[in-house]
């Protein structure tokens, strides 16, 4: 058998030669190697993890499986370079040998990547996700839609801008075709009504964030929380906000009250007013034109033993909140200030349409017009004009239509011609490709201006300006929707965790500890730190609310005010992620923690290396499984995996999840001894939440894994082989350790990202 | 998610036109309470979907036909028993892994309606089959103003992976316009009402309602011509995400065009949006309510005769905590025969039932002309898998409610021989609905026995 093949791999190695050239010499000293420390568990006596390794080793050099066997070589590699195996309870190879056989995989892993071609695989055309969209049109128009009113991306991969999931039904269709009108009328508006109006939230229309109170003509807030409203305003400017308020009060200060937009603290209020004479609270303020504002009871207090039975309980009673305005003179909307110059007051409707046609498209489609899209749509503005609209009017109709139009709605990328040839993506293209990575929206002014022609397609050029885009506040982004999505902080929207057995969910504290952990991946991208830092971080960034939630309110004094804080924690509790509410929050049941969904969490997001699902029926804990106590848990945990079918990833699930067990399902510090020891299958202990983070943040696995999220977010596919050997080129390219900053910019230098793959060579997976 | 019925929302138009103070609905007034007309009756077609399954035994009648004693989950469906069929022995074997592996949620809502094999992909190339839904719409849905209509109690899953390596596509939708492309399904109420009866917030005269349409009709019109030069510029994958597009804008013309040649008279049909806020703050009971009754309403009114709803996405892990469970619903459909669980299983279920019963009689108490609504309707419900902690394909949970206006006649327990292509079922109503189809997906009949 050996024989056989061995004459079988001589015959392939003449028909490979100059390929095999590369490799001889090398296969058979990593042979030796894996001989002497893998092939009896992958390949000779077993195949465990189904991967047989002298198979692989014997695999001739040619380019059928070239992609499977990239595959596996690159897991080879991962778990030399981690030190993950040999398991440590067998012979471990000697340093020097251990780094021989990587660099013997690496030089294999070249010359597969030769055969595997150099396509840059193929991209379908994305519809905007309806993240996008938003932030298009706001930085088009400067008009706020809420994302909401559009069906909500179906997801691919954990992200909703992946293009083959992105499908569009008569049902977007038509709600695009509504907002694109609505926007278009707020975008390019006719004069201020000479009068400003009012808009009035009473109590009753008032969502509080608290649960029950007294509702009727004022909406109590019985302890510490906001009634808030969201409010659409005819266009962002000033606005006088009054708030009408009344209290209770008990203890030695009065009531305060915080008027929020948004979630800015805008003024605060100490109210004496009663029941019988409401006060008005009023404050002049620059909201924008989609805002929630919100009135907060800051001061909550409670003396039930006082002698006066007026003064035992103070609460804030909200009647009602009014906005009123504008007040200030009109300002240009974006959309007005852009088209000013292009706007030519003579001529036919059609004739001064066509200019500013051309710069909506420019900018709405990432690309210039052709001459017969733009008279197609001036003709519009033109004949809407003629039927009796006002001029603004047509340009409104345009407008609308650029936005309804494909070219908006979708990225197009041009294609390659022959269509089987991979083709460098155009200036165009690859702007919008790296807007939509980086600020999830289109090109602004500047990138525009640098995408006519082919200056950014020199990959310095490129990284310059990816540079000047992290620098801009749409950057951003990279927390709010990629990371978001990244570590599925969206779940917080819809946890219901039980409130007799977890109390204190509120939808405030859900929006907290999501801003929390956006406001540290933002930190440690703008403040170029380690990525690891995202594991290791020793503060956090709480408000009010979330250091009452962490009980952090010693360390918070300034968080009282409703703004984010950054405070140290001097090891008082994690502030990576595996210690935030957040995390810990959505990896937990209603009733209880969930060590296996917090474990399966870390290997998909934080190693990019999730579990497969559990066989049907082997899913679920015996009947009347005692889950009540950390303890229960763990014993519960340890006889499930005695079931060698579920311990082969239950192994490597449990310990990661029982190391979190001091946390409960709203990321509150447990009291009580709790056991949180583990070991994971390759040996190395994980003791608790500072040693899984330690353990977690060492080597590459992490980098890697943010890598291949940022990837997949960047391109809207997952990576093949082909792309995982590049993925990891890119990541040893980069210094040691990695900030978080190289790993977003390392995406865009990557061939993948800069070409586009022949539409004929699509993956079918 | 945002609030379902946010009145902040509500108010925008209000406000955007200066109107002044926010109070409540003020509209009420003005509207007619409306739905006088009588339309002759014609069938129509709805199917419900359920996640998670159902407890068999708890479900199945014993004995057969109409005499079959009721279950604990039937009960709450007496009154309107003889209007029922329910089904043994259904299967839908393109839910079934056939060797993709564990996803049997994903599969069981993309497979229910699509009787298809849906492909397993995270995301690239998505593929299930075109849903008896959308056969219909296409078929007879051109009359009414809407083809069909999707409608959900939940929206997308929002974060995550939602079933093994299957995208979201497939577990959230059951209705499939085409082989690769899902119709996307509405779950806010309010919209759901402003796409079936218009905005009850702007008051434009007909007039004027007639000249925003033209407006709006000239705007797709430019955009269709942009893509179809784009057409010509694209690579086959990425034509078929334009073909998408075109079919909608297609779409949404035509219901524009249908709109416009509505008289004058039956644009002033107003349904009164009262029930919209009546059940505000009573969670997803009311919500649901709300829902029941637009539903019944789209049909009453003829806006459409083709309407799916998804009761949850499948694999839903929502709470009842109104039921008194606070676990999720897929956790504990796997169940695992713990009675504490199954008690919480039971609940929902019973819930769901009594909702879907209670909508039932809301049909039945409509009279129109020839008997009431619910005679005239075909109206599936059921869940995609058998038992939540099986995840099973064949026996599937399902009945039939109405008579397709005489065409199907109620039998009470009907039990057929294992392994009976659901697909059956959906043949016999696309025949009762006047498309005859020589086959659907991999139907091998009608079933006679209703027929």
């Amino acid at each position: 058998m050996r024989l056989a093949s061995s004459i079988l791999f001589a015959a392939l190695a003449t028909t490979f030669a100059s390929r095999a050239q590369d490799l001889r010499g090398a296969p058979a000293e990593l042979a030796a190697f894996v001989r002497e420390h893998c092939a009896r568990c992958h390949g000779e006596e077993e195949t465990e993890a189904d991967l047989d390794l002298v198979r692989l080793v014997r695999a001739a050099p040619d380019a059928a499986d070239a992609a499977e066997r990239a595959a596996d070589w690159l897991d080879v590699r991962d778990v030399l370079s981690d030190c993950a195996m040999p398991p440590e309870e067998e012979p471990q190879p000697e340093p020097a040998a251990r780094a021989n056989a990587i660099e013997q995989v690496r030089t294999l892993l070249a010359a597969l990547k030769t055969g595997l071609g150099d396509d840059p695989g193929r991209v379908t055309m994305r519809r905007l996700s309806r993240v996008e969209l938003a932030n298009s049109i706001r930085d088009l128009c400067g008009v706020a839609i809420d994302p909401g009113e559009l069906p909500a991306d179906d997801l691919a991969y954990g992200f909703d801008n992946v293009g083959d999931a992105l499908t569009l039904s008569p049902l977007h269709l038509e709600k695009l075709a509504a907002i694109a009108e609505r926007v278009a009328a707020t975008a390019l508006p006719e004069p201020d009504p000479a009068t400003p109006g009012a808009l009035r939230f009473l109590a009753d229309q008032l969502t509080s964030s608290l649960d029950g109170g007294a509702r009727g003509e004022s909406l109590g807030l019985y302890t510490n929380g906001v009634a808030s409203c969201r409010a659409a305003l005819p266009r962002a400017g000033r606005y006088r906000v009054a708030v009408t308020a009344w209290a209770t009060q008990a203890g030695d200060e009065l009531a305060r009250l915080v008027v929020r937009a948004d979630d800015r603290a805008v003024d605060r209020f100490e109210v004496a007013a009663t029941r019988q004479e409401p006060g008005v609270f009023t404050v002049e303020v620059d909201l924008p034109a989609v805002v929630t504002l919100g009135a907060a009871f800051v001061n909550d207090h409670w003396d039930p033993q006082n002698q006066d039975a007026s003064r035992r309980d103070r609460n804030l009673y909200v009647q009602g909140i009014e906005i009123a305005g504008p007040l200030d003179p009109r300002e240009p909307t974006i959309a007005e200030r852009w088209l000013a110059p292009f706007e030519p007051s003579r001529g036919t409707p059609f004739a001064r349409a066509r200019p500013v046609v051309r710069e909506l498209l420019r900018r709405a489609w990432r690309r210039p017009g052709k001459a017969k899209e733009v008279d197609r749509l001036a003709r519009l503005a033109a004949d809407t004009t003629s039927s009796g609209d006002t001029f603004r009017g047509g340009l409104r109709a345009a407008l609308a239509a650029a936005l309804v139009s494909p070219s908006f709605l979708f990225r197009v990328e041009p294609q390659a011609r022959p269509a089987s040839a991979p083709v460098d993506l155009d200036g165009w293209a690859l702007a919008t490709r790296l807007s939509y990575y980086l600020w999830s929206s289109l090109p602004d002014d500047a990138l525009l201006a640098r995408a006519k022609g082919d200056a950014l397609r020199d990959p310095a050029a490129l990284l310059a300006e990816s540079r000047r885009m992290l620098l801009d506040p749409r950057a951003d982004a990279l927390a709010t929707n990629f990371a978001a999505q990244w570590l599925e902080l969206r779940k917080l929207d819809n946890l219901a965790p039980d409130p007799d057995r977890f109390p204190g969910y509120t939808k405030e504290l859900g929006h907290a500890m999501r801003r929390e952990t956006e406001l540290l991946v933002r930190d440690v991208l703008r403040t170029r730190r380690p990525v690891r830092d995202l594991l290791l971080a020793d503060h956090a960034f709480v408000d009010a609310t979330l250091a009452r939630h962490y009980g952090l309110d010693d360390v918070a004094p300034d968080a009282t005010n409703g703004d984010f804080v950054r405070v140290e924690l001097s090891g008082r509790r994690l502030g990576g992620l595996l210690g935030q509410g957040s995390i810990l929050a959505i990896t937990s049941h209603p009733t209880r923690t969930s060590p296996v969904r917090r474990g399966r969490w870390i290997l998909d997001a934080m190693l990019a290396d999730p579990p497969p699902p559990p066989a049907p029926g082997a899913d679920s804990f015996p009947p009347q499984a005692r889950l009540d106590t950390p303890a229960d848990m763990r014993a519960q945990l340890a006889r499930h995996r005695e079931d060698a079918a579920c311990a082969v990833c239950h192994d490597r699930i449990d310990p990661l999840g029982l190391a979190l067990e001091g946390y409960d399902p709203l990321g509150r510090t447990r009291v009580g001894d709790i056991d949180v020891a583990g070991r994971l299958p390759d040996g190395r202990s994980v003791d608790g939440p500072e040693m899984l983070c330690q353990v977690l943040a060492q080597g590459r696995a992490f980098p890697r894994a943010v890598l291949h999220k940022l990837f997949v977010f960047a391109l809207g596919r997952e990576p093949r082989p082909a792309d995982a050997i590049a993925l990891d080129d890119a990541l040893a390219a980069l210094p040691d350790p990695p900030t978080l900053e190289d790993l977003v910019l390392a995406v865009p230098k990557l061939s993948a990202f800069r070409r586009r793959g022949p539409a004929s060579n699509q993956e079918s997976r | 998610m945002t609030g379902v019925l946010d009145r902040c929302a509500l108010s925008r138009r209000r406000f955007l036109r200066g109107a002044g103070a926010c109070v409540a609905l003020p509209w009420l007034d003005a509207m007619q309470p409306a739905l006088t007309r009588s339309e002759r009756p014609s069938p129509r077609a709805l199917f419900v979907f359920a996640p998670n399954g159902k407890k068999l035994d708890e479900w199945r009648p014993r004995g057969e036909g109409a005499s079959a004693e009721l279950p604990y989950l039937l009960e709450p469906l007496r009154d309107v028993w003889s209007e029922l069929s329910v089904f043994s022995g259904l299967a839908i074997d393109g839910g079934r892994g056939h060797g993709d592996g564990p996803g049997d949620h994903a599969r069981a809502a993309a497979s229910f309606l699509t009787c298809a094999h849906p492909k397993k992909t995270g995301g690239a190339d998505l593929r299930a089959g075109v849903s008896v839904d959308q056969v219909l719409a296409q078929a007879i849905g051109g009359a009414s103003v809407l083809p069909s209509l999707e409608l959900g109690m939940e929206p997308g899953a929002a974060a995550g992976v939602c079933d093994s390596g299957y995208s979201c596509a497939y577990s959230n939708n059951v209705s499939w316009r085409s082989v690769g492309t899902p119709a996307a399904k509405e779950t806010d109420p309010r919209a759901m009402f402003v796409r079936l009866f218009g905005d009850p917030d702007e008051q434009l005269d007909f007039a004027a309602r007639s000249r925003a349409r033209r407006r709006t009709r000239s705007i797709l019109e430019a955009a269709l011509a942009d893509a179809r030069d784009l057409e010509r510029e694209l690579g086959p994958g990425d034509r078929g995400k334009l073909a998408e597009y075109l079919d909608a804008v297609r779409d949404v013309e035509t219901r524009i065009e249908r709109l416009e040649s509505e008289s004058a008279a039956a644009t002033a049909d107003r349904v009164d949006p009262a029930f919209l806020v009546d059940a505000v703050g009573d969670g997803f009971r009311g919500r649901l309510r709300i829902v029941y009754e637009l539903v019944a309403l789209a049909m009453q009114t003829g806006r459409t005769r083709v309407i799916t709803l998804m009761l949850g996405n499948a694999g839903s892990d929502r709470s009842y905590r109104f039921l008194g469970v606070p676990d999720g619903h897929h956790s504990i459909s796997h169940h695992g025969k713990d009675p504490n669980k199954l008690a919480a299983i039971r609940k929902i279920n019973r819930f769901h039932v009594e909702e879907f019963a209670r909508f039932l009689s809301r049909l039945q108490s409509t009279t129109e002309q020839d008997g009431d609504l619910l005679r005239h309707a075909a109206i599936v419900y059921g869940c995609g898998i058998g038992d939540g902690d099986r995840h099973n394909h064949d026996d599937l949970p399902m009945l039939l409610a109405g008579r397709a206006a005489g065409a199907l006649t109620p039998r009470g327990h009907v039990r057929f021989a294992t392994e009976t292509p659901a697909a059956n079922l959906y043949l016999t109503i696309l025949r009762a609905l006047g498309v005859e189809h020589a086959a659907f997906a991999d139907s091998t009949g009608t079933l006679g026995e209703i027929a």
